[in-house]
Order: C-alpha cells, then sequence, then structure tokens
C-alpha cells in the first residue's frame, strides 16, 4: 500500500470514529449519562499491547479517533532536510593550505528513474542515497586536483580517507596577471571561493 | 514517393541528426595558456552576470582544458581566472547556445 494512501486511510477513520460518535450520541444508541457503568463500558485492545477499558463508552470513540488522527500526523510530517557536515585537516608540505580549495559537487550520472501511470499522473516518495564528488584543486601544485567520489547516505556518518601517496608539489609560481577589463560598478560579486552558482532565470 | 528521392532525403536527415549530436559539448569551455608557460592547470575559471552573480567555478585540467556545465544561454558573461584568489584574468563572452570555445590567454 503506498505510503500516503495508508495516512488517508487513517485520516478517514479518524473522521468515521469522531463523526459516527456523534451520530450514535445524536441518535441515543450511546449516552453520555452511562459513564461509570461497568456493563455497556467500551474494551478495545490496539496492537495487542495496549488495552484500552473505558465506561464512557461515547468518548471512546473519540479518543480512537483522535489516536488515528495524531498517527497520520505524525506519519505525514515533512523529513528533514538532508545537510551535509564536512570536518577535516588538509595541509601542503611548504606550502600555504589556503592555496587549496575543495569543489563539492553532485554526481548527475546517478539519479532515480520515475515513470508515469497510463493516466499521466506520478506519485512517488524518495528516500534518497545520493552522489558526491569531491574535488580537491591547489592552483600551481602536481597532481592538478584529487577527485573522489562517495554516496551519502541520510544518518550515517562517512568518512573520506585520502590515499597516504597524496602529495601535491609545488611545480611553478603564479603567473603574471593578464589582462582585467573592469567590472561595472553596480556588479558585486561575491568572492570566487564563495560561489555558490548562478540564480534562476 | 521516388524511392531515389525518399533514401536522399533518409540520408539527408541521418547526416543533420549527426551533425547536431557531434555539437553537443559543454556550454562554454577552452583552455588556459600563458604565452610564456603553455597551458596552465589549476587555475580556478568563472562566469560573473551581473544579474545572476557568480557560477559554480571550474578549474583547469593538466592540459589548462576547462569547461563549465549549465549556462543560461543568451547572455554576456564576464569571464575570470583566479589563481587561488588573485585575479589573473577578466574578459567577455556572449554565450548564445550550443557550445562555444573561449580560450583564455595569459603572459
Amino acid at each position: 500500500m503506498p505510503f500516503n494512501v495508508a495516512i488517508y486511510v487513517s485520516l478517514f477513520c479518524a473522521i468515521v470514529m469522531i463523526v459516527g460518535g456523534i451520530w450514535l450520541l445524536a441518535k441515543g444508541a450511546i449516552k453520555l449519562s452511562e459513564a461509570g457503568k461497568t456493563e455497556g463500558g467500551l474494551s478495545v485492545e490496539l496492537f495487542n499491547k495496549i488495552k484500552l477499558n473505558t465506561g464512557y463508552p461515547a468518548l471512546a470513540f473519540f479518543i480512537i479517533g483522535l489516536f488515528f488522527i495524531a498517527l497520520a500526523i505524525w506519519f505525514s510530517k515533512p523529513a528533514d532536510v538532508v545537510s551535509l557536515s564536512i570536518d577535516g585537516k588538509l595541509n601542503i608540505e611548504g606550502g600555504r593550505s589556503d592555496d587549496l580549495t575543495v569543489k563539492v559537487v553532485p554526481n548527475n550520472d546517478i539519479g532515480v528513474t520515475l515513470r508515469p501511470d497510463s493516466d499521466g499522473d506520478l506519485t512517488r516518495t524518495l528516500h534518497p542515497e545520493f552522489e558526491l564528488q569531491f574535488v580537491i584543486n591547489a592552483a600551481g601544485y602536481n597532481p592538478d586536483g584529487y577527485r573522489k567520489t562517495v554516496t551519502i547516505t541520510r544518518g550515517k556518518p562517512l568518512r573520506i580517507d585520502l590515499p597516504k601517496n597524496l602529495k601535491f608539489t609545488k611545480v611553478i609560481a603564479a603567473p603574471p596577471e593578464g589582462k582585467i577589463i573592469p567590472l561595472p560598478a553596480n556588479v558585486t560579486p561575491p568572492p570566487v571561493q564563495e560561489a555558490k552558482g548562478f540564480k534562476q532565470l | 514517393m521516388n524511392p531515389r528521392l525518399f533514401i536522399f532525403l533518409v540520408a539527408m536527415a541521418v547526416t543533420v541528426c549527426g551533425s547536431a549530436r557531434a555539437q553537443t559539448g559543454p556550454p562554454i569551455h577552452g583552455q588556459v595558456v600563458s604565452q610564456t608557460r603553455g597551458p596552465l592547470s589549476g587555475v580556478t575559471v568563472s562566469l560573473v552576470h551581473p544579474t545572476l552573480g557568480r557560477n559554480t567555478p571550474a578549474f583547469s585540467q593538466a592540459n589548462g582544458y576547462y569547461f563549465f556545465t549549465n549556462v543560461p544561454p543568451g547572455q554576456t558573461y564576464y569571464i575570470e581566472a583566479y589563481w587561488g584568489d588573485k585575479l589573473l584574468y577578466r574578459g567577455t563572452v556572449n554565450y548564445g547556445g550550443g557550445s562555444v570555445t573561449y580560450n583564455i590567454p595569459l603572459p
């Protein structure tokens, strides 16, 4: 059964229980005045663990209905946004560590292919595992970059070990400046190290 | 339809499709080349647009080659090359669509 359908069924059950309770009260099939009587009380057992005995049969419908509503709300709450914390240490022997940059890009080669049904409806809840590519770059050092692709799974810490023989060696000093045309006064882009991509058009 | 004409049209269609497929490459790509040092690796190359901001930078590879993906067409961009955080070059590139080669010359 699709997950969303289970939530809708829970909500439907809750509404039926509450509206049914009101209807039974209105018809006189159950009465609030019968509170406290042992016979005619309601006994409900849930999942063989929770046993509910009540001498208030009218209220039992509302309590069970509220339980279903709470269940539906709990399971329909939005999932947390996946965040990724990176904590590490990178050094260059004989160089400045701020010569290094680490670029993290999603690996676009993997993904989930979704197909709508014959009516064109598309309903799917994804619990994605996705791949990220870490690119370590050092201007003027060899090798010119190191790439590592990792699979991120939600809730699982990930350790990225760099090869022990990975060594950045300085090869050339900074090249001289070439042509630099000025930017218009009203254009103030963020520093290149803080670029987060183009805004949406 | 004349069979010869039909074969000719099919051949033309295959050729045109093949040409169009061959032209699909990175939207903007090129090489960072120093006149004195040759191709430069590890150079950070970035596009700047007055309203779209700055894109995610690319890094030149061992042969100086760099490329960008996901560049909105029909815009003029400033293209910048950095050595670490030092600006080495800034020029302009008009990107109308397709695949554009832009080499970055340095002294």
